[in-house]
């Protein structure tokens, strides 16, 4: 016996009907004439316009990429086998939307905003385009309000702001990934809708960030776009797209949000596939003329916008709030070589790009950020005053450290002072490392680097450094829960504030083991 | 691989200029209807397609079908597609000639698809409207479908105006699966 499905009863199919619109309409129609790859060659339809969306008389749909004298060249979204010459397409005078809203959160939907994750309907209300011009000028606002990633390496020496995009760039297996996910999960109670957007990965990948999302409890402010490895190029390609208008929901409504785009490289590699289908011209490395602006104008949208726009975006229903949509695209190099056509376009759009290294990686510093090449280009305004001026020594101490480094190994011959700058810059390096999934709050973290940047540490060995960290931690949170929690909430710095951790900290060295 | 619109084009550019310079648009237009249809012809279409015969006797045995009289530009069209080896073409380029001339003539061809049969007053009503709305005159031809339940489609050009019982039906149906 077959289920009935909620959307089957009488009342909401009578309120279906009355609402729609069942007038006459004329449209535009063509003919297909080659079907090859996923892409549909339309003869006539000679009012379609760019980026509209097609519909097969057969099923499905599609996106017109070339408007040419006697044909449109269109790609197929899904599947594309049951289609043939001779059938006819129409335009439908559309854009291509998805389904925008809060029901999206906790749910795991595809390029199109069909949820797979097998919970059913998705219930939302609106949808929206998924190609929109960016916020102008006028409707932005600075970025000066912090995204916790919750690993100290980030947000003492390169700090992200809400409105920002932040480029993480490396090789693969490097721990783009891992950076991504822990961010999202340091999100948890912090106003911040996460959308995590997988493009042409494995799907059992996927899966493995979903299932880690739900473990630590993080799935449920964020939303999964998937696009995986085994889906058409145009889907690959959509997806970052979609995920954002799903993101400037939120935005536009005077909330924050953070997306990720893992990764951006394999949507140049499916754009270029479609556009090589396409008959047009390969340029650079073969990718098209305009895979820059593939990027740019994803990325662009990613801004905080004024009071101003809210409001009027809400029609009055939301007053005195900004809304923000941070980006943190992926890009995977190849060996390391940051000079490439795509990384480089990406790192000439972003606000910042967070380098991570095989050396690194493989000398067990994880996570594996270079220090020297990372940057953000909003900086301290990007972070609580409590953090900002604590971490102040962090970026220089290792600076000076790989200045150094070379002479390392002529330790006995050195001078007092180099001597003691190599042995901080070495406990400061250890000190950076963190394990997965263990983001860290504003005052564990402000509290570890306070340490280093006091000279606690010069009497800790190096392989003791994260042992003392975590039994510092949990000090400070048995016996100074209530001051932990004062600088969670405000994020302030004082002088009161400084001597409460100078005393705790000296405390606990006198009557702790590590 | 060239869509056929596109190598048709220059030839149906050419012949209608050279029917327009000789005051001669629609006697170009029949011969070139007549041609188009030849040329579809399987028969035909496979002896064009053949390596043998050689084009001079291949734009020979197309011109055959042209009636007495036909004007002089059609054969020597004939002769420039056969050495071309165009001679497929001529379907597209009769198509491309007629929009062209209608062009001309501020004339479109319009089809109308009815669920039952109308009387001729309802005909005229609905080319007034159609002149109406596409702003040219136009040449109507109709047929009955009675798998449209009720209303018509109106096919002109590229444009497809279904006001079908059917279409609204179908209509209905996908608003009614999201």
């Amino acid at each position: 016996m077959q289920q009935l499905n909620p959307s089957e009863i009488s009342d909401i199919i009578k309120q279906r009907i009355a609402s729609m619109d069942l007038q006459t309409e004329a449209r535009n129609e063509g003919t297909i004439v080659s079907v090859s790859d996923g892409i549909i060659r339309i003869h006539g339809m000679a009012e379609a316009r760019y980026g509209e969306m097609i519909e097969f008389s057969a099923g499905g749909f599609g996106l017109a990429l070339n408007l040419e004298r006697d044909s449109v060249g269109a790609v197929v979204l899904g599947d594309y086998q049951h289609l043939a010459e001779g059938q006819t397409a129409r335009c439908t005078g559309r854009i291509l939307e998805v389904p925008v809203g809060r029901e999206l959160v906790g749910r795991v939907v595809d390029a199109l905003g069909n949820p797979i994750d097998g919970r059913g309907d998705l219930g939302t209300t609106e949808s929206d385009a998924i190609e929109k011009v960016a916020p102008g000028v006028i409707a932005r606002k600075s970025v000066d309000q912090p995204v916790q990633t919750g690993l100290k390496c980030i947000d003492a020496m390169v700090p992200v702001g809400r409105g920002q995009r932040e480029l993480i760039i490396g090789d693969r297996q490097i721990g783009k990934t891992a950076i991504a996910v822990d961010t999202i999960i340091n999100q948890k109670g912090k106003n911040m809708t996460c959308i995590y957007v997988a493009i042409g990965q494995k799907m059992s990948t996927i899966a493995n960030v979903v299932r880690k999302l739900e473990e630590h409890g993080a799935l449920d402010h964020t939303i999964v776009v998937a696009a995986s490895a085994s889906t058409p190029a145009s889907m690959q390609f959509l997806a970052p797209y979609a995920g954002c208008t799903m993101g400037e929901w939120f935005r536009d409504h005077g909330e924050d949000a953070l997306i990720i785009y893992d990764d951006l490289s394999k949507q140049a590699v499916a754009y270029r596939q479609i556009s090589l289908l396409l008959k047009r011209p390969p340029g650079r490395e073969a990718y098209p003329g305009d895979v820059f602006y593939l990027h740019s104008r994803l990325l662009e949208r990613a801004s905080r916008v004024n009071e101003e726009y809210v409001e009027a975006f809400t029609n009055g229903a939301v007053k005195g709030k900004t809304g923000s949509l941070t980006a943190l695209p992926v890009i995977e190099t190849q060996a390391g070589d940051v000079s490439a056509f795509v990384p480089t376009n990406v790192i000439s759009i972003t606000d910042g790009q967070i380098f991570l290294e095989t050396d690194l990686f493989n000398s067990g510093i994880r996570p594996s950020m270079s220090p020297g090449i990372s940057v953000s280009r909003v900086g301290g305004s990007a972070q609580t005053s409590f953090i900002k001026k604590i971490s102040g020594g962090i970026k220089l101490a290792l600076a000076q450290y790989r200045e150094l480094a070379a002479f390392s190994q002529f330790a006995s011959d050195l001078d007092e002072t180099t001597r003691k700058q190599l042995e901080h810059g070495r406990r400061v390096t250890e000190l950076m490392k963190q394990r997965q999934y263990a983001p860290m709050s504003v005052s564990e973290m402000g509290v570890s680097l306070f340490a280093a940047t006091q000279g606690f540490l010069a009497d800790v060995e190096v392989d003791k450094v994260l042992a003392f960290e975590a039994a510092l931690l949990e000090y400070m949170h048995e016996a100074h829960g209530d001051f932990m929690k004062q600088i969670d909430e405000s994020g302030a710095y004082n002088d009161e504030i400084v001597e409460t951790m100078r005393s705790a900290i000296a405390r606990f060295k006198e009557t702790r083991t590590w | 691989m060239a869509e056929l619109a596109t190598l048709a084009r220059p030839y149906a550019r050419a012949v209608f200029a050279v029917a327009q310079d000789s005051g001669a648009v629609d006697a170009f237009g029949q011969g070139l209807a007549l041609l188009g249809a030849a040329a579809s012809a399987p028969e035909v279409a496979a002896m064009l397609a053949a390596p043998r015969p050689g084009p001079a006797v291949k734009a020979q045995e197309l011109a055959a079908f042209l009636p007495e009289g036909a004007p002089e530009g059609l054969r020597a069209l004939l002769t420039v597609l056969a050495e071309n080896k165009r001679l497929a073409l001529l379907p597209e380029i009769a198509t491309q000639y007629a929009v062209a001339r209608d062009a001309l003539e501020q004339s479109l061809d319009v089809e109308v698809v009815l669920a039952q049969p109308a009387d001729d007053a309802a005909l005229e009503a609905l080319k007034a409207a159609l002149k109406a709305r596409f702003k040219k005159d136009i040449v109507l031809t109709h047929r009955i479908d009675p798998a449209l339940l009720g209303g018509a489609v109106i096919r002109a050009g590229d444009t497809l105006i279904d006001g079908s019982v059917r279409g609204r039906l179908g209509r209905l149906a996908d608003a009614l699966r999201v």
